[in-house]
């Protein structure tokens, strides 16, 4: 990695060792606090807690709770897979085809990171409601809306990795007598593998942390993790929330573990 | 015609765009041939290698293998086998999986796909290596994986596209004869190309030398050495003086008295192209004797030797002729004969069954 050894010329070894630190306790250290917060006893956000237990955990666990996050556990899993089958289809198109209009194309692919999605979705409820559409509102419109939005980094990690695949690869396997299909079966998706799923990975993440566009799209009964949360903080800060965060993390991490393990998307992200 | 050549092209053609990268090509490569299209880069020969193949569509022309037309088959109906430059080996699957994969795609039923994958593995020398990935072998390890891939599909045709010019010179011509004993030994009809001379010399049948998208010369390795047709084909095997050629004195069918533009008068053979605008005279350095001008009678020229570099089992000598011309004489070294260095007077013998007179078209 050029970069992290051009730092480490300029920086001594001991001051590089103490920025890496400061970054990854300005990462975690939040992680820790909210953590050590949710077994506390207190009624009250508290920190350090006097006293340990867990029945914060046993308030999460409840209805109210479990029906935002398993609406927002579908919503992720379900708009990841609609965003890796779109957004690796407009990845081929991009890096294998020249046609008119593939940079318009590429622009378009890439938007949403673009547009502020708190613009889009007040977009997204206005064109159902133009189109005559606002039955769509709740769990329809929100998986239209998210797999919209989390497009562009299934469309950026496919195209990475198919841009590093060797052509002649392919014309060895349809040499040895692979149709299109068994090509793409048996050789192609295998080596896109790892920027297939961290692009999947980056989309489920995106989704099921999603306020912005949530915000308009939801409706009462079908609520996500994140609106539930913030609609709970408009009655104030409670240790509960606390325990919310750090089963959601958990959940989180179990997919991107799993995702990890099926398809070694680390492997894209900081080579082999 | 007795037997239906294994490959046949007729007046193939491709352009790209207003590029014609292959011009009216036409060969015939019969049943266990190893056949060489031989040529600099962008002489057109991997296009015509990836025509064959079906990864390029000729823009004319009809392209047969075994006598039936594949100017419309994919790729995968062709029964072609390709061995890549840079090998293309799959880099997720094993050796074997690598190996087996033409089989597999052919629906060979499990026993005998075993058995011949086995069998490739074993011709190429690599049992043992069945479950190690590509990027755990050496370049010539990864080469024979690649040759090993190729045959056990048992093609029509195997195609090489510069197979060894990724390996380091002493394994490339270990590869040369280890390649072509087995291609003897499997009898497969093979298209070999290469910009590599010696390479091509050492292991064709017969080699079609192309340039700017035509094929210049078609023969044997002994023809296009000893008999090149055309000034590129002398220039591009081996060292050749190639004299150009002021006014021709007398003509016959198959002798000519010529006068250089260097003003050295000469009889030459006729070749068989003697078309184009200027004529040229092709002579090979091994050719052309040297001798003391003391025992020099008639019919040699006189000239100073200006130039000696020892090239190990040869000297070569620039000489410079006394009305201006200039050669090139390479003679065997550490023989009894004499020895010359630079300033020496020197009597050239040029016989004018080397010497070559051809057109330029």
């Amino acid at each position: 990695m050029p970069v992290q050894r051009m730092i480490e010329r300029t920086l001594p070894r001991a001051a590089f060792t103490l920025v890496v630190l400061a970054i990854y306790a300005f990462m975690f250290l939040p992680i820790a606090v909210v953590l050590v917060t949710s077994v506390g006893a207190s009624r009250y956000l508290e920190f350090p807690p006097r006293a340990l237990s867990l029945r914060w955990y046993q308030a999460a666990l409840v209805k109210d709770w479990i029906e935002p996050a398993w609406v927002s556990f579908n919503l992720a899993l379900m708009s990841a897979g609609i965003a890796t089958l779109l957004g690796s289809a407009g990845a081929f198109a991009i890096v294998r085809h020249r046609f008119r209009g593939r940079d318009a194309i590429a622009a378009l692919l890439h938007s949403p990171l673009a547009i502020p999605s708190i613009v889009a979705g007040v977009a997204i409820v206005q064109f159902f409601t133009v189109v005559g559409a606002k039955w769509l509102l709740g769990f329809p419109a929100l998986l239209l809306a998210h797999a919209m939005e989390t497009i562009p980094f299934v469309t950026r990690t496919v195209s990475v990795s198919l841009l590093g695949v060797d052509r002649t690869l392919e014309q060895a396997a349809m040499n040895l007598g692979a149709r299109r299909w068994q090509m793409l079966r048996y050789v192609t998706l295998p080596l896109i593998k790892p920027g297939l799923f961290a692009g999947a990975a980056f989309a489920f993440v995106v989704s099921f942390n999603n306020v912005n566009l949530s915000l308009f799209l939801v409706r009462p009964g079908v609520i996500t993790l994140p609106i539930r949360i913030m609609n709970f903080l408009e009655f104030g800060v409670a240790p509960v929330l606390a325990a919310v965060n750090i089963l959601s993390l958990a959940a989180v991490l179990v997919v991107v573990a799993v995702a990890e393990r099926v398809g070694g998307f680390t492997k894209f992200l900081y080579g082999q | 015609m007795a037997t239906i050549p294994d490959v046949e092209l007729r007046e193939v053609t491709k352009r790209f765009g207003p590029v014609e990268a292959v011009r009216d090509v036409s060969l015939q490569i019969s049943r266990g041939e190893f056949f060489t299209l031989l040529g600099p880069s962008g002489c057109g020969k991997s296009t015509t290698l990836n025509m064959i193949a079906g990864f390029v569509d000729p823009t004319g022309g009809l392209v047969f293998l075994r006598g039936e037309c594949v100017n419309y088959r994919a790729p995968f109906e062709r029964n072609t086998a390709m061995v890549f430059q840079n090998y293309a080996l799959f880099p997720h699957m094993t050796v074997w999986d690598n190996v087996a994969f033409g089989l597999r795609m052919r629906r060979v039923p499990a026993g005998e796909l075993r058995r011949r994958v086995d069998e490739a593995l074993e011709k190429v020398r690599l049992a043992g290596f069945e479950s190690r990935f590509p990027r755990q072998l050496s370049g010539g390890q990864q080469q024979r994986v690649a040759l090993a891939r190729a045959i056990v599909t048992r093609p029509a045709v195997l195609l090489l596209d510069e197979p060894l010019s990724n390996l380091d010179l002493k394994l490339r011509e270990a590869m040369r004869l280890e390649l072509k004993a087995l291609q003897r030994e499997l009898g497969v009809t093979t298209l070999y190309v290469t910009h590599d001379q010696s390479e091509a010399l050492v292991m064709s049948d017969r080699i079609a030398v192309m340039s700017h998208g035509r094929v210049e010369q078609l023969g044997t390795a002994l023809d296009i050495y000893e008999r090149p047709t055309t000034p590129f084909v002398a220039g591009f095997i081996g060292t050749t003086n190639l004299l150009k050629v002021r006014t021709v004195e007398t003509r016959t069918e198959h002798r000519a008295v010529v006068i250089t533009a260097g003003g050295l008068a000469l009889e030459a053979t006729v070749g068989s192209s003697v078309e184009g605008d200027r004529l040229m005279v092709a002579i090979r350095p091994e050719k052309i004797q040297l001798l003391s001008p003391a025992v020099a009678d008639q019919g040699f020229h006189n000239g100073v030797i200006v130039h000696t570099i020892y090239l190990g089992s040869t000297v070569r000598y620039i000489v410079a002729l006394d009305g201006g011309e200039e050669l090139t004489v390479d003679q065997v070294s550490g023989d009894s004969a004499v020895t010359w260095t630079k300033g020496d007077r020197v009597a050239v013998r040029l016989s004018p069954p080397h010497c070559l007179l051809m057109g330029d078209r």
